[in-house]
Protein backbone atom coordinates (compact mmCIF):
# COMPACT_ATOMS: atom_id res chain seq x y z
CA UNK A 1 0.00 0.00 0.00
CA UNK A 2 3.13 2.34 0.62
CA UNK A 3 2.82 5.82 1.20
CA UNK A 4 -0.21 6.43 -0.98
CA UNK A 5 -2.74 4.67 1.72
CA UNK A 6 -1.56 6.16 4.86
CA UNK A 7 -4.52 3.08 6.95
CA UNK A 8 -1.82 2.66 9.48
CA UNK A 9 -1.48 4.92 12.83
CA UNK A 10 2.13 5.49 11.82
CA UNK A 11 1.46 6.25 8.41
CA UNK A 12 -0.89 8.92 9.47
CA UNK A 13 1.33 10.07 11.77
CA UNK A 14 4.84 10.06 9.41
CA UNK A 15 2.25 12.27 7.53
CA UNK A 16 1.12 14.66 10.44
CA UNK A 17 4.83 15.10 11.28
CA UNK A 18 5.86 16.16 7.74
CA UNK A 19 3.04 18.55 7.92
CA UNK A 20 4.08 20.26 11.14
CA UNK A 21 7.53 20.76 9.59
CA UNK A 22 6.36 22.22 6.78
CA UNK A 23 3.76 24.61 8.67
CA UNK A 24 6.15 25.56 11.30
CA UNK A 25 8.91 26.58 8.42
CA UNK A 26 5.95 28.74 6.30
CA UNK A 27 4.96 29.87 9.86
CA UNK A 28 8.67 30.73 11.15
CA UNK A 29 9.17 32.93 7.49
CA UNK A 30 5.54 34.61 7.62
CA UNK A 31 6.69 36.31 11.14
CA UNK A 32 9.88 37.07 9.85
CA UNK A 33 7.31 39.58 7.24
CA UNK A 34 7.93 37.18 4.06
CA UNK A 35 5.55 37.10 1.94
CA UNK A 36 3.75 33.98 1.30
CA UNK A 37 5.15 32.96 -1.65
CA UNK A 38 8.66 33.40 -0.53
CA UNK A 39 7.98 31.56 2.40
CA UNK A 40 6.79 28.67 0.19
CA UNK A 41 10.00 29.14 -2.13
CA UNK A 42 12.19 28.63 1.40
CA UNK A 43 10.08 25.91 2.27
CA UNK A 44 10.24 23.55 -0.76
CA UNK A 45 12.25 20.69 1.30
CA UNK A 46 9.97 20.73 3.67
CA UNK A 47 6.67 20.84 1.09
CA UNK A 48 8.94 17.69 -0.58
CA UNK A 49 8.78 16.05 2.53
CA UNK A 50 5.47 16.63 3.26
CA UNK A 51 4.25 15.11 -0.29
CA UNK A 52 6.07 12.62 0.10
CA UNK A 53 4.50 11.39 3.41
CA UNK A 54 0.60 12.20 2.51
CA UNK A 55 -1.55 11.35 -0.17
CA UNK A 56 -1.97 14.37 -2.56
CA UNK A 57 -5.64 14.96 -1.53
CA UNK A 58 -4.02 15.14 2.19
CA UNK A 59 -1.31 17.84 1.24
CA UNK A 60 -4.68 19.77 -0.71
CA UNK A 61 -7.02 19.26 2.41
CA UNK A 62 -4.17 20.01 5.22
CA UNK A 63 -3.22 23.36 3.19
CA UNK A 64 -6.30 24.15 2.44
CA UNK A 65 -7.05 24.09 6.06
CA UNK A 66 -3.90 25.72 7.42
CA UNK A 67 -4.68 28.78 5.45
CA UNK A 68 -8.29 29.24 6.43
CA UNK A 69 -6.94 28.63 10.05
CA UNK A 70 -4.36 31.82 9.12
CA UNK A 71 -7.17 33.66 7.27
CA UNK A 72 -9.20 33.50 11.12
CA UNK A 73 -6.39 34.45 12.75
CA UNK A 74 -5.62 37.49 10.49
CA UNK A 75 -9.47 38.27 10.51
CA UNK A 76 -9.55 37.98 14.22
CA UNK A 77 -6.00 40.69 14.60
CA UNK A 78 -8.32 42.83 12.85
CA UNK A 79 -11.30 43.02 15.32
CA UNK A 80 -13.51 40.57 13.75
CA UNK A 81 -15.50 38.41 16.09
CA UNK A 82 -15.32 34.88 14.79
CA UNK A 83 -17.52 33.59 17.42
CA UNK A 84 -19.96 35.55 15.17
CA UNK A 85 -21.18 32.91 12.73
CA UNK A 86 -21.60 35.47 10.20
CA UNK A 87 -19.03 36.73 10.19
CA UNK A 88 -17.46 33.36 8.72
CA UNK A 89 -19.96 31.99 6.58
CA UNK A 90 -18.89 30.65 3.20
CA UNK B 1 -70.83 -40.73 103.93
CA UNK B 2 -69.34 -42.60 106.43
CA UNK B 3 -70.73 -41.09 109.12
CA UNK B 4 -74.21 -41.89 108.22
CA UNK B 5 -73.44 -45.32 107.65
CA UNK B 6 -71.84 -45.45 110.86
CA UNK B 7 -74.86 -43.51 112.16
CA UNK B 8 -77.28 -46.23 110.48
CA UNK B 9 -75.64 -49.16 111.89
CA UNK B 10 -75.56 -47.81 114.93
CA UNK B 11 -79.41 -47.71 115.28
CA UNK B 12 -79.24 -51.39 113.66
CA UNK B 13 -77.59 -52.34 116.86
CA UNK B 14 -79.94 -50.61 118.71
CA UNK B 15 -82.52 -52.09 116.84
CA UNK B 16 -81.48 -55.57 117.57
CA UNK B 17 -80.47 -55.07 121.30
CA UNK B 18 -83.67 -53.89 121.43
CA UNK B 19 -85.38 -57.89 120.51
CA UNK B 20 -83.59 -59.33 122.92
CA UNK B 21 -84.49 -56.87 125.97
CA UNK B 22 -87.84 -57.11 125.11
CA UNK B 23 -88.23 -60.85 125.02
CA UNK B 24 -86.39 -60.67 128.90
CA UNK B 25 -89.57 -58.36 129.51
CA UNK B 26 -92.07 -60.60 128.35
CA UNK B 27 -90.63 -63.51 129.92
CA UNK B 28 -90.17 -61.13 133.26
CA UNK B 29 -93.94 -60.80 132.55
CA UNK B 30 -95.29 -64.49 132.98
CA UNK B 31 -92.39 -64.51 136.51
CA UNK B 32 -93.53 -62.00 138.34
CA UNK B 33 -96.42 -59.52 137.90
CA UNK B 34 -95.38 -56.54 140.62
CA UNK B 35 -92.26 -56.88 138.87
CA UNK B 36 -93.67 -57.25 136.21
CA UNK B 37 -95.32 -53.66 136.14
CA UNK B 38 -92.69 -51.76 136.62
CA UNK B 39 -90.73 -53.67 134.36
CA UNK B 40 -93.50 -52.93 131.86
CA UNK B 41 -93.61 -49.16 132.30
CA UNK B 42 -89.78 -49.09 132.25
CA UNK B 43 -89.25 -51.14 129.14
CA UNK B 44 -92.33 -48.57 127.48
CA UNK B 45 -90.04 -45.59 128.32
CA UNK B 46 -87.27 -47.59 126.76
CA UNK B 47 -88.97 -47.99 123.57
CA UNK B 48 -90.51 -44.65 122.99
CA UNK B 49 -86.62 -43.64 123.75
CA UNK B 50 -85.68 -45.82 121.17
CA UNK B 51 -88.39 -45.13 118.60
CA UNK B 52 -87.63 -41.57 118.78
CA UNK B 53 -83.62 -42.49 118.23
CA UNK B 54 -84.56 -44.14 115.36
CA UNK B 55 -86.67 -42.24 113.49
CA UNK B 56 -84.30 -39.28 114.39
CA UNK B 57 -81.62 -41.36 112.88
CA UNK B 58 -83.96 -42.25 110.15
CA UNK B 59 -84.74 -38.67 109.57
CA UNK B 60 -80.98 -37.82 110.15
CA UNK B 61 -80.19 -40.42 106.97
CA UNK B 62 -82.72 -38.88 105.16
CA UNK B 63 -81.91 -35.08 105.32
CA UNK B 64 -78.65 -35.90 104.44
CA UNK B 65 -79.26 -38.16 101.30
CA UNK B 66 -81.71 -35.73 100.48
CA UNK B 67 -78.59 -33.23 100.65
CA UNK B 68 -76.15 -35.76 98.53
CA UNK B 69 -78.78 -36.20 96.08
CA UNK B 70 -79.32 -32.22 95.72
CA UNK B 71 -75.28 -31.88 95.84
CA UNK B 72 -74.74 -34.62 92.89
CA UNK B 73 -75.58 -32.15 89.89
CA UNK B 74 -73.78 -29.78 91.64
CA UNK B 75 -70.78 -31.35 91.77
CA UNK B 76 -71.22 -32.59 88.06
CA UNK B 77 -71.05 -29.11 87.08
CA UNK B 78 -67.96 -28.33 89.48
CA UNK B 79 -66.28 -31.04 87.54
CA UNK B 80 -66.33 -29.04 84.30
CA UNK B 81 -66.18 -25.61 85.78
CA UNK B 82 -63.23 -26.03 87.67
CA UNK B 83 -60.98 -27.94 84.78
CA UNK B 84 -59.10 -24.19 83.99
CA UNK B 85 -56.78 -26.10 81.11
CA UNK B 86 -60.12 -26.63 79.43
CA UNK B 87 -61.66 -23.52 80.28
CA UNK B 88 -58.38 -21.74 79.32
CA UNK B 89 -58.22 -23.92 75.64
CA UNK B 90 -61.41 -22.60 75.34
CA UNK B 91 -60.99 -19.07 75.81
CA UNK B 92 -57.73 -18.97 73.74
CA UNK B 93 -59.83 -20.69 70.96
CA UNK B 94 -62.89 -17.97 71.49
CA UNK B 95 -59.84 -14.93 71.01
CA UNK B 96 -58.44 -16.60 68.48
CA UNK B 97 -61.02 -16.88 66.26
CA UNK B 98 -62.10 -13.25 66.85
CA UNK B 99 -58.43 -12.13 66.23
CA UNK B 100 -58.20 -14.43 62.70
CA UNK B 101 -61.59 -12.68 61.81
CA UNK B 102 -60.38 -9.28 62.77
CA UNK B 103 -57.12 -9.96 60.63
CA UNK B 104 -58.86 -10.84 57.90
CA UNK B 105 -60.66 -7.77 57.65
CA UNK B 106 -57.79 -5.73 58.18
CA UNK B 107 -55.82 -7.59 55.70
CA UNK B 108 -58.32 -6.98 52.88
CA UNK B 109 -58.95 -3.31 54.05
CA UNK B 110 -55.54 -2.48 53.95
CA UNK B 111 -54.70 -4.33 51.46
CA UNK B 112 -57.60 -2.85 49.40
CA UNK B 113 -56.51 0.76 50.45
CA UNK B 114 -53.43 0.25 48.90
CA UNK B 115 -54.26 -1.42 45.63
CA UNK B 116 -56.42 1.14 45.16
CA UNK B 117 -53.32 3.95 46.13
CA UNK B 118 -51.81 2.43 43.51
CA UNK B 119 -53.80 2.13 40.75
CA UNK B 120 -54.35 5.89 41.57
CA UNK B 121 -50.52 6.24 41.06
CA UNK B 122 -50.72 4.43 37.99
CA UNK B 123 -53.49 6.15 36.55
CA UNK B 124 -51.58 10.00 37.35
CA UNK B 125 -48.06 8.63 35.57
CA UNK B 126 -49.83 7.36 32.72
CA UNK B 127 -51.48 10.74 32.67
CA UNK B 128 -48.07 12.23 33.26
CA UNK B 129 -46.43 10.58 30.59
CA UNK B 130 -48.66 10.91 27.93
CA UNK B 131 -48.66 14.66 28.46
CA UNK B 132 -44.80 14.24 28.34
CA UNK B 133 -45.47 12.57 24.98
CA UNK B 134 -47.45 15.48 23.80
CA UNK B 135 -44.90 17.50 24.80
CA UNK B 136 -41.68 16.03 23.29
CA UNK B 137 -44.05 14.83 19.96
CA UNK B 138 -41.95 15.65 16.57
CA UNK B 139 -38.56 13.49 17.89
CA UNK B 140 -35.80 13.91 14.74
CA UNK B 141 -36.61 10.89 12.87
CA UNK B 142 -32.62 10.45 12.69
CA UNK B 143 -31.60 6.21 13.20
CA UNK B 144 -34.19 2.75 11.90
CA UNK B 145 -33.37 -0.30 10.82
CA UNK B 146 -30.27 -0.48 9.16
CA UNK B 147 -27.83 -3.77 7.35
CA UNK B 148 -24.34 -3.48 6.51
CA UNK B 149 -21.18 -5.71 5.81
CA UNK B 150 -19.21 -6.18 9.15
CA UNK B 151 -15.72 -6.82 9.42
CA UNK B 152 -15.80 -10.56 8.93
CA UNK B 153 -17.71 -10.21 5.85
CA UNK B 154 -21.14 -11.00 6.99
CA UNK B 155 -24.56 -9.05 7.06
CA UNK B 156 -25.35 -7.26 9.85
CA UNK B 157 -27.09 -4.67 11.42
CA UNK B 158 -29.31 -2.71 13.77
CA UNK B 159 -31.37 -5.84 14.82
CA UNK B 160 -28.02 -7.38 15.95
CA UNK B 161 -27.14 -5.46 17.48
CA UNK B 162 -30.33 -4.40 19.37
CA UNK B 163 -30.04 -4.46 22.81
CA UNK B 164 -26.78 -1.99 22.99
CA UNK B 165 -26.09 1.10 23.30
CA UNK B 166 -24.21 2.76 20.22
CA UNK B 167 -22.32 4.94 19.69
CA UNK B 168 -22.32 5.61 15.93
CA UNK B 169 -19.68 7.67 13.47
CA UNK B 170 -19.52 7.55 9.91
CA UNK B 171 -16.30 7.70 8.62
CA UNK B 172 -13.80 6.67 5.69
CA UNK B 173 -10.65 5.16 6.12
CA UNK B 174 -8.84 7.56 4.01
CA UNK B 175 -9.90 10.26 6.10
CA UNK B 176 -6.90 12.78 6.78
CA UNK B 177 -7.62 13.98 10.15
CA UNK B 178 -11.41 14.47 11.44
CA UNK B 179 -12.26 10.99 11.44
CA UNK B 180 -8.96 9.50 13.28
CA UNK B 181 -9.35 12.51 15.75
CA UNK B 182 -12.99 11.65 16.00
CA UNK B 183 -12.68 8.04 16.16
CA UNK B 184 -10.29 8.19 18.97
CA UNK B 185 -13.19 10.50 20.99
CA UNK B 186 -15.56 7.67 20.44
CA UNK B 187 -13.06 5.27 21.98
CA UNK B 188 -12.38 7.65 24.74
CA UNK B 189 -16.05 8.00 25.64
CA UNK B 190 -16.55 4.51 25.37
CA UNK B 191 -13.75 3.78 27.80
CA UNK B 192 -14.52 6.79 30.34
CA UNK B 193 -18.49 5.56 30.18
CA UNK B 194 -17.51 2.10 30.66
CA UNK B 195 -15.22 2.85 33.85
CA UNK B 196 -18.34 4.69 35.78
CA UNK B 197 -20.58 3.43 38.17
CA UNK B 198 -23.76 1.04 37.00
CA UNK B 199 -22.96 2.07 33.40
CA UNK B 200 -23.96 -0.19 30.75
CA UNK B 201 -21.41 -0.64 28.20
CA UNK B 202 -21.63 1.09 24.81
CA UNK B 203 -20.55 -0.45 21.17
CA UNK B 204 -19.24 2.06 19.38
CA UNK B 205 -19.88 1.79 15.83
CA UNK B 206 -17.61 3.11 12.78
CA UNK B 207 -19.70 3.01 9.02
CA UNK B 208 -17.66 3.70 5.91
CA UNK B 209 -19.27 6.59 3.69
CA UNK B 210 -16.74 5.38 0.83
CA UNK B 211 -17.77 1.99 -0.12
CA UNK B 212 -15.25 2.25 -3.13
CA UNK B 213 -12.31 2.19 -1.48
CA UNK B 214 -13.48 1.12 1.71
CA UNK B 215 -13.08 -2.76 1.63
CA UNK B 216 -13.79 -5.11 4.53
CA UNK B 217 -10.14 -5.85 5.18
CA UNK B 218 -9.01 -2.25 5.05
CA UNK B 219 -12.27 -1.29 7.25
CA UNK B 220 -11.53 -4.32 9.05
CA UNK B 221 -7.80 -2.96 9.60
CA UNK B 222 -8.35 0.99 10.44
CA UNK B 223 -11.11 -0.21 13.19
CA UNK B 224 -8.44 -2.68 14.84
CA UNK B 225 -5.67 0.28 14.76
CA UNK B 226 -8.10 1.88 17.08
CA UNK B 227 -10.01 -0.55 19.60
CA UNK B 228 -10.89 -3.92 19.88
CA UNK B 229 -14.32 -2.83 20.42
CA UNK B 230 -14.74 -1.08 17.18
CA UNK B 231 -17.19 -2.50 15.21
CA UNK B 232 -16.53 -1.69 11.56
CA UNK B 233 -18.93 -1.27 8.85
CA UNK B 234 -18.96 -1.60 5.04
CA UNK B 235 -21.15 -2.45 1.78
CA UNK B 236 -22.30 -1.85 -1.54
CA UNK B 237 -23.03 2.33 -2.63
CA UNK B 238 -26.65 1.65 -2.57
CA UNK B 239 -26.78 -0.09 0.81
CA UNK B 240 -24.30 2.59 2.32
CA UNK B 241 -26.40 5.50 0.55
CA UNK B 242 -29.50 3.69 2.38
CA UNK B 243 -28.21 3.81 6.17
CA UNK B 244 -26.52 7.51 5.69
CA UNK B 245 -30.42 8.24 4.08
CA UNK B 246 -31.68 6.64 7.55
CA UNK B 247 -29.40 8.65 9.73
CA UNK B 248 -29.66 11.75 7.51
CA UNK B 249 -25.20 11.70 7.02
CA UNK B 250 -24.63 14.02 4.09
CA UNK B 251 -21.64 11.96 2.21
CA UNK B 252 -19.99 13.72 -1.17
CA UNK B 253 -16.99 12.48 -2.87
CA UNK B 254 -14.43 15.24 -3.12
CA UNK B 255 -12.54 15.80 -6.94
CA UNK B 256 -9.79 13.55 -7.27
CA UNK B 257 -6.08 14.22 -7.81
CA UNK B 258 -4.58 14.44 -11.21
CA UNK B 259 -1.98 11.86 -10.08
CA UNK B 260 -4.00 9.39 -8.57
CA UNK B 261 -7.19 7.86 -9.92
CA UNK B 262 -8.35 6.72 -6.55
CA UNK B 263 -7.15 9.78 -4.21
CA UNK B 264 -10.00 11.94 -2.89
CA UNK B 265 -11.58 13.05 0.29
CA UNK B 266 -15.10 12.66 0.83
CA UNK B 267 -16.89 15.39 2.61
CA UNK B 268 -19.11 14.01 4.97
CA UNK B 269 -21.08 15.14 8.01
CA UNK B 270 -19.23 14.92 11.44
CA UNK B 271 -21.51 13.74 13.83
CA UNK B 272 -21.88 11.00 16.61
CA UNK B 273 -25.01 9.40 17.17
CA UNK B 274 -26.52 7.57 20.26
CA UNK B 275 -28.79 4.71 19.85
CA UNK B 276 -30.45 3.49 22.67
CA UNK B 277 -30.94 -0.49 23.50
CA UNK B 278 -34.18 -0.26 21.49
CA UNK B 279 -32.12 0.66 18.30
CA UNK B 280 -33.65 4.23 18.63
CA UNK B 281 -31.58 7.40 17.88
CA UNK B 282 -31.22 8.92 21.35
CA UNK B 283 -28.89 12.07 21.20
CA UNK B 284 -25.98 13.45 18.86
CA UNK B 285 -22.63 14.80 19.51
CA UNK B 286 -21.02 16.99 17.28
CA UNK B 287 -17.22 17.87 16.20
CA UNK B 288 -17.07 20.26 19.25
CA UNK B 289 -17.72 18.69 22.01
CA UNK B 290 -15.36 16.79 24.33
CA UNK B 291 -14.96 13.60 25.03
CA UNK B 292 -15.67 13.85 29.26
CA UNK B 293 -18.44 16.27 28.34
CA UNK B 294 -19.76 13.38 25.62
CA UNK B 295 -19.02 10.82 28.17
CA UNK B 296 -21.10 12.83 31.48
CA UNK B 297 -24.19 13.90 28.65
CA UNK B 298 -24.38 9.74 27.93
CA UNK B 299 -24.31 8.68 31.41
CA UNK B 300 -27.14 10.64 31.88
CA UNK B 301 -29.26 9.35 29.56
CA UNK B 302 -28.16 6.17 30.73
CA UNK B 303 -29.77 6.71 33.54
CA UNK B 304 -32.64 8.74 33.05
CA UNK B 305 -33.48 5.75 30.19
CA UNK B 306 -33.37 3.41 33.05
CA UNK B 307 -35.05 5.22 35.39
CA UNK B 308 -38.26 5.21 32.49
CA UNK B 309 -37.35 1.27 32.12
CA UNK B 310 -37.68 0.49 35.77
CA UNK B 311 -41.11 2.91 36.34
CA UNK B 312 -42.40 1.31 33.05
CA UNK B 313 -41.41 -2.26 34.94
CA UNK B 314 -43.48 -1.07 38.21
CA UNK B 315 -46.33 0.21 36.27
CA UNK B 316 -46.79 -3.35 35.14
CA UNK B 317 -48.27 -4.43 38.27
Amino acid sequence: MGKEEPSLKSERRKCYEARDKYVECIDKFLAQGKSEKESEKACRAERNNFEGNCPTSWVNHFIRKYQFERYKKTLAEQGVNIADQNALSD
Amino acid sequence: MLRTVSLVCSSANLCKNTKPVWSLASAARFSDKKKGDDLETDLQKDLKKLNEILKTGIKETESLNEKLQEATPAEKIDKNFMNFRKQAEQEAFKRSSIFNWKTVLGTFAVGGSCLAALFYIKKIRLEEREKHRKQTAGKARIGGEWELINTSGKLEGSEELRGNWLLMYFGFTNCPDICPDEIEKMVKVVEIVEGKKNAPPIVPVFISVDPERDSVERVKEYCSEFSDKLKGFTGSQEQVNKVAKTFRVYHSQGPRTSKQEDDYIVDHTVIMYLIDPDGQFHDYYGQNRKAEEIANVIEMKVLKYQAQNRKSLLNLF
